[in-house]
């Protein structure tokens, strides 16, 4: 059973190269996600919808994550950092929050996207997607080059 | 002309003004107390200096700094440069003639420069300096304020951060090559040969994307150099660049937006080299940019690239990497626009990016975030 069909997913990345790469993965592996490149975009998706999951970029071109972090933490959305910094690079408050070190494979990704839904203390609404029937028509598309 | 005036003490213009001795005296003292406070308490060396070029007076940080206390500078009797800056980093004498604090003297104001001192113990270390001409009330000058401040930490910082950015380049020029390399090896005999030559092209366009943000030290990119450097690779005989016509004002972009953009280019490119106006004799490119206003005041950028002359083109049945990366991707990382249609005279695309994104622009968002 694949624990994230049709999970919804905020993908925060501001490197073009990155995000498409990201979306791709997340999408084979039926999620459906919802891009920001931006902090105030981001933070914006953040503040007004509701996700299943986060993948957070850590530097966005200047401005940090963090504020979406906290926003995550709040409404309980279990998330993850994709940073090239690694642990040492990240700010102590986040220290519990799980790193994925870029460069990634899908592999890893599924594998911590998965663990984190497992995780039981982390709400009640995150048990099941907020979408179940719908199908992911994003999923549909694909690059062919 | 020599400097009988002691520097520190009120003129006798300003005493004449006072309408006692007694008050006189007592302001004398208050202003000497005020001045001294204000230069032993300045972090930056002042040195006073006659018209001989000897030092009549230097404040605490002074002494810090040269290692000299005021007594002892007096007693010596010749000109400062003969205690701090006698000597050449290299071990050569220093004339006084040839010191540029000295010719400083007296024509120019807050004359400032460079210069390497020797500390009373024989340890050289680097100064930054300013010197002005003081003048009596006749506009003759009578000696040079000389300010001086230690940068050796300065230059330690500067020569770290040219030692980093050597080592940046190395390292992102080293770490594409190797990715080619290791592709080379794992898709020799197994991938079909244009994939890739196709893989190859886009590393080799990122490469030179890179280039030219190291000529810069990363802190951004010349437009017109960004496209060359996107054109160059394809200067080979599959399509002629005396085609490709580039014109447009002197224009920088910052490092993300030159490099997404040359990638851009580099797929607008291979595409018209491939199915475009570049796949026929006669076919021509023109990238076309300028300077317009956006909405919120800000420069923004819009860029013409337009195919002449060249083969019917039709919109493609899917959407691969390039138009992903120019119709979606670009726009939506810089907030700009793009546009491509599909004429008969050619492909043309229009890219428009406001410039020069404020770097903090979502904190108005973070303090609503945080206040929530």
């Amino acid at each position: 059973m694949n624990l994230l069909q049709n999970r919804r997913v905020l993908l925060v990345e501001d490197e073009s190269l990155v995000a498409m790469m990201a979306e791709d993965m997340l999408m084979d592996l039926g999620c459906e996600v919802v891009v920001a490149m931006h902090l105030d975009q981001a933070l914006t998706y953040a503040q007004t919808q509701k996700f299943d999951l986060a993948v957070l970029d850590v530097n966005l071109g200047g401005p940090l994550s963090y504020p979406v972090a906290d926003l995550l933490l709040q409404n309980g959305t279990p998330f993850l950092f994709a940073t090239g910094y690694g642990q040492k690079g990240m700010k102590d408050d986040y220290k519990t929050v799980p790193i994925l070190q870029k460069p990634y494979l899908e592999p890893q990704l599924a594998a911590l996207l998965s663990q984190l839904l497992a995780e039981p203390s982390e709400g009640e609404h995150l048990s099941k997607p907020h979408r179940e029937t719908v199908p992911n028509k994003s999923a549909q598309r694909r690059p062919l080059c | 002309m020599t400097n009988t005036q002691p520097p520190l003490q009120s003129t006798s213009a300003a005493s004449k003004r006072l309408p006692s001795i007694r008050r006189d005296g007592a302001q004398l003292f208050e202003t000497e107390r005020r001045l001294n406070a204000v230069l032993n308490n300045a972090s930056v060396a002042i040195f006073l200096m006659d018209d001989r070029q000897h030092c009549i007076y230097m404040n605490r940080a002074a002494e810090e700094l040269t290692g000299w206390k005021l007594a002892e500078v007096l007693a010596r009797d010749c000109p400062l440069h003969d205690i701090v800056h006698h000597t050449y980093p290299d071990g050569r004498p220093f004339p006084l003639h040839e010191c540029a604090i000295d010719r400083a003297f007296p024509e120019n104001n807050q004359e400032r420069g460079e210069e390497v001192f020797v500390h009373r113990d024989g340890h050289f270390y680097p100064v930054g300096f300013t010197a002005s001409p003081i003048h009596d009330d006749n506009a003759n000058i009578i000696g040079t304020i000389i300010e001086v401040r230690d940068i050796s930490e300065e230059k330690a910082a500067a020569e770290r951060q040219r030692l980093l950015i050597n080592e940046l380049n190395h390292r992102v020029k080293n770490t594409l090559v190797s990715v080619q390399s290791i592709a080379a090896h794992t898709f020799r005999e197994r991938t079909d040969q244009l994939i890739r030559e196709t893989f190859n092209a886009r590393i080799a366009a990122l490469s030179n994307a890179h280039n030219v943000l190291v000529e810069d030290n990363w802190e951004g990119a010349d437009l017109r150099g960004v496209i060359e450097g996107a054109l160059a690779p394809h200067r080979s005989a599959e399509a002629d660049v005396e085609r490709v016509q580039i014109s447009g004002p002197d224009l920088r972009l910052q490092p993300k937006l030159a490099v997404t953009l040359a990638m851009a280019l580099h797929e607008l490119m291979t595409n018209a080299a491939k199915y475009g106006a570049l796949s026929v004799h006669e076919g021509e490119v023109a990238v076309t940019w300028e300077l317009s206003e956006f909405i919120d005041g800000r420069g923004q950028l819009h860029l013409t690239w337009e195919e002449r002359k060249g083969p019917p083109v039709t919109p493609p049945t899917h959407k691969g990497f390039g138009s992903r990366l120019i119709e979606r991707q670009l726009p939506m990382e810089f907030k700009g626009s793009a546009e491509t249609r599909y004429l008969p005279t050619g492909v043309l695309c229009e890219l428009r990016v406001p410039l020069t994104s404020p770097p903090w622009e979502g904190q108005a968002f973070v303090q609503e975030a945080v206040a929530l």
